[in-house]
């Protein structure tokens, strides 16, 4: 029996160079931030192929963060274990991996020493004059590799379930 | 200590925080980046806004809350009370994710060390952040429990199978494939609430009904297997049950149960006339 609470710390450069996808789409990922004051967060799981063509299901999150504020201060990360794996978001300034001050949108990048992506910073032109929060979704979407669904099964919101039927009167 | 050395050291530490006190432009407001690093690694970030009149608005943009949703720590409505008290103690405000102060020109000073004080206060929680090692998938478990049940009669236990329906593609996490016609072929679908239930059960609802009489998918029998079941609403379970030959909700602690329920049900299932 395979032990429980599996440290697939060792996959992360491979979930970051392969290509993800995640069961959503783009137009439900935009209306839950509408609907979730900004932020959300999904969880899925990725099947990776180890070096000994092993197959682990990997559980994996997506966490958005659009508040209607600046756009420098959104931000999108990969979680796996609770801890960034990948990610982009916005510093007046930073330090690159090379110790230069670097401006503006970066990548976090893994450190496998660390086992978190919060301390490397990459700088990236990607979200360079984003101004919509589609375009944010996009850009940064692609730039992590994550595919979403491209079928949008429609806003459950206007039938919540609530225990009461949606014929009725009130 | 002889007071020239004294101040000595405060005239170096006065021309060190100058020197690490940044500005930028964003979208019309000053950006001033301060040497009150962030447990994140980053000088605390404050921006100023003009208002109407002599009046500031002084922010950091929701960054801190954004970089800490990023990194894993959700502001639960406790941590919303705490940054709120810790605002107020510090002259300024959280609010819809924001720390910010609202000043006049004279006061713009102790606004922006106070958000700047904030902002880099917020990150507190970085230091007791750990990664969490989830219990094993459902997935996975489900897995080992078709492998360990495979009797000699299923020929092959296929892995996401796309099948394609009336009006787009869809896929079941495992399908089992007899040799022999007299068996049945049975399509096991893992269930998870995600962040709607409801959403789920009509997704599910979409496959069967788009694949609904279409060879080969019509001799397939269907297992639902049901994640976080005591999260799911009543009309959810029904509508999975009412699309599904079997369909067993599994509650929160009890996945151990799969090893047992799988195989029981997929003989059920595969042998069932």
């Amino acid at each position: 029996m395979l032990p429980s609470g599996m440290d697939y710390f060792f996959l992360v450069p491979k979930i970051v160079s392969m290509t993800k996808y995640l069961d959503v789409s783009r137009d439900e990922i935009e209306r839950d931030l509408t609907g979730q004051n900004g932020q959300v967060e999904y969880q899925w799981e990725e099947v990776v192929e180890d070096d000994v063509h092993m197959e682990h299901f990997v559980p994996l999150r997506l966490n958005i963060s659009c508040r209607p504020h600046l756009i420098v201060g959104w931000a999108i990360s990969l979680k796996m274990h609770n801890i960034r794996i990948d990610g982009l978001d916005w510093h007046s300034s930073f330090y690159d991996p090379n110790g230069e001050k670097r401006h503006g949108w970066h990548r976090h990048e893994f450190d496998q020493k660390q086992q978190c992506a919060d301390g490397r910073r990459l700088p990236t032109a990607a979200l360079d004059h984003t101004t919509t929060q589609t375009q944010f979704l996009i850009r940064t979407l692609k730039e992590m590799k994550i595919q979403l669904s491209g079928v949008d099964h429609g806003n459950y919101e206007l039938f919540p379930y609530s225990g009461v039927s949606n014929t009725s009167s009130e | 200590m002889e007071t020239t050395n004294c101040s000595h050291i405060r005239e170096s530490l006065i021309r060190r925080l100058s020197e690490d006190i940044e500005v930028s432009v964003v979208s019309g407001q000053c950006v001033f980046t301060l040497p009150i690093q962030s447990l994140d690694a980053r000088g605390a970030e404050v921006f100023i806004e003009k208002q109407l009149g002599d009046t500031y608005r002084v922010h950091d943009a929701g960054i801190t809350t954004s970089h800490l949703f990023a990194q894993g720590i959700h502001i639960t409505e406790h941590k919303t009370q705490m940054f709120e008290e810790m605002a107020r103690r510090l002259g300024a405000t959280y609010m819809s994710g924001v720390f910010e102060a609202w000043c006049k020109e004279s006061e713009l000073q102790d606004a922006i060390l106070s958000v700047g004080q904030c902002a880099a206060m917020a990150t507190m929680e970085i230091a007791s952040h750990k990664p969490i090692f989830e219990e094993e998938p459902v997935s996975t478990r489900v897995e080992r429990s078709l492998n360990e049940w495979k009797p000699e009669y299923v020929k092959q236990i296929g892995k996401r199978v796309p099948v394609k329906g009336r009006k787009t593609r869809h896929s079941f996490d495992f399908v089992s494939f007899p040799k022999e016609p007299r068996y049945n072929p049975v399509a096991l679908q893992i269930l998870a609430p995600s962040h709607s239930s409801q959403a789920q059960a009509e997704r599910y609802g979409f496959l069967v009904l788009d694949t609904e009489g279409l060879a080969p998918y019509d001799t397939w029998r269907r297992f639902a297997i049901i994640t976080k079941a005591e999260t799911w609403g009543d009309k959810s379970l029904e509508l999975v049950r009412d699309l599904s030959e079997v369909a067993v909700p599994l509650v929160t602690g009890h996945e151990a149960e799969i090893e047992k329920v799988v195989p029981r049900v997929m003989e059920q299932l595969s042998t069932a006339a």
